[in-house]
């Protein structure tokens, strides 16, 4: 198989896996967990396209997982944007100057990431929303992340075997201690 | 000066990162607009979402299967100590009456309605913690459409805002983009029901001088088009004037608990059946619906 055609289908793999995760978020977790707060299941693979991708596949996926979030949300897909848009410069930023070869370095940006995701919806729907927020869920915006982090612990294994799979270069800390 | 030499990074960051999203923000598709990029995608998230939820109800079935076994091996012990298996039956005993009461509750409610209820299980939440919507496990393929009501034993749950072909959201009244045509039903005042938490909605456009006091009930006007006239929303639990001001600030709990859908109905023909709201209290940690819907 041709190099493009390996990319593509590691491009659709991870599409796929972003539907299944979201969907996972939205569904499975709400059947066997009720009310309990799910993680952000689709962050880890988004976070991971940040940190290990080039500007244009990670502009890709995000581009993806807020169209992915629309179709479960009744939620702005522009506030969605925007705020993943933040996500990856604050990414872009803490990698420049904080970036450490190791899982642990994965799972610290993806927690990041789910603690400013939500603060930045309620911002921006302040600015740019017909209806802004009117309530702010506190106990989700703190246990979510949580689990989140948690999350890309295990799905951080599954990601870089998807790559191996399809011919990408593995992140080197997938063999440095974390 | 050179006016083609500019970074293109910058001007694709910019793009990307900036103006998109922006523009995007800024000129905001309108509520259950599905755009014709995001339907593939909204498509085959349906899909995944039932096949979850499928899954779901199969290793409940299995886990269940898998249990009574074990049960019929404990009864076995428990025959040495017939005191504690007359208990755990008991136990047993009470649940399935709960359960019973509330399947027969519902089941009146629907033999009782003359409108043509179609009865939908919730399979899904909101991937966003500040909105609140439900997935339902019906779409277009069982009769469903954009903007038809959907109720519960208890009052108003919401309205679909988008309709897939095995699937349906629907976005709930306590949800901050959800507005209902509502009026007190004592004093027949009419305002608009809007979310503000999954505890709190807020009536708004009263003029100052209506008649509201806390405690009053509010139902559906049947002016909106979705719901036939009288659905109860909620109660009235808090009302504020201030001096300046030409409206009134109501706040309202809804009568229906966000945290514990599970089984609802969607008004597929109301048939111009108006609702004689009956007094219930709020429910707890009950189901509303019927069985058989999975």
């Amino acid at each position: 198989m041709s190099d493009k055609n390996l990319l593509f289908r590691n491009y659709l793999v991870h599409a796929l896996l972003l539907i299944l995760l979201t969907s996972l978020q939205t569904s499975f977790w709400m059947m066997w967990l009720g009310s309990l707060p799910p993680p952000y299941f689709w962050m880890p693979t988004v976070v991971y396209f940040f940190i290990y991708r080039s500007l244009r596949e990670s502009t890709g996926i995000f581009y993806f997982a807020a169209i992915v979030i629309a179709a479960q949300s009744v939620a702005p897909t522009g506030i969605t944007l925007l705020s993943m848009a933040m996500v990856y410069l604050f990414n872009d930023g803490l990698k420049r100057r904080f970036y450490w070869p190791s899982i642990s370095y994965f799972v610290f940006a993806v927690g990041a990431s789910a603690f400013l995701f939500g603060p930045l919806s309620l911002l921006f729907s302040r600015f740019f929303d017909s209806r802004p927020v009117t309530y702010i869920p506190w106990f989700t915006y703190v246990l979510s992340p949580v689990m989140t982090s948690l999350s890309a612990l295990i799905l951080f294994p599954i990601l870089t075997w998807i790559d191996e799979n399809e011919g990408i270069e593995r992140p080197t800390e997938f063999s440095v201690e974390g | 000066m050179n006016w083609f030499d500019f970074d293109l990074r910058k001007l694709f960051v910019a793009l990307s990162f900036v103006l998109i999203p922006m523009i995007y923000a800024i000129v905001q598709e309108r509520v259950g607009q599905t755009p014709w990029y995001a339907k593939p995608v909204s498509s085959v998230s349906s899909q995944v979402v039932r096949a979850y939820s499928g899954f779901s109800s199969m290793v409940r079935g299995t886990t269940s299967l898998y249990l009574n076994l074990i049960d019929i091996k404990s009864d076995n012990r428990v025959l040495k100590s017939q005191n504690a298996e007359l208990e755990a039956k008991l136990l047993q005993l009470e649940e399935l009456k709960t359960e019973n009461d509330r399947l027969r509750t519902l089941l009146n409610f629907k033999k009782n309605s003359v409108m043509n209820l179609l009865a939908a299980k919730v399979i899904g939440r909101d991937a966003v913690p500040e909105h609140q919507t439900v997935t339902l496990n019906r779409g277009t393929n069982h009769g469903v459409r954009v903007g038809k009501a959907v109720i519960s034993v208890h009052g108003v749950v919401g309205y679909i805002y988008r309709a897939n072909s095995f699937t349906s959201q629907v976005i709930l009244v306590v949800d901050r983009f959800a507005a209902i045509d509502a009026i007190v039903q004592r004093s027949r005042a009419r305002g608009i029901i809007e979310g503000r938490s999954p505890n709190q909605l807020r009536l708004s456009y009263l003029r100052r001088d209506d008649d509201v006091q806390t405690g009053d009930l509010i139902i559906t006007s049947g002016l909106d088009g979705i719901f036939p006239k009288g659905f109860p929303i909620g109660k009235v639990t808090n009302v504020t004037k201030t001096q300046n001001d030409v409206s009134q600030r109501v706040d309202v709990e809804p009568s229906i608990n966000p945290s514990y859908l599970e089984e609802l109905f969607v008004v597929i023909e109301s048939k111009n059946q108006d609702f004689e709201p009956l007094e219930q209290p709020k429910p707890q940690a009950t189901n509303t619906g019927e069985p058989g819907v999975g």
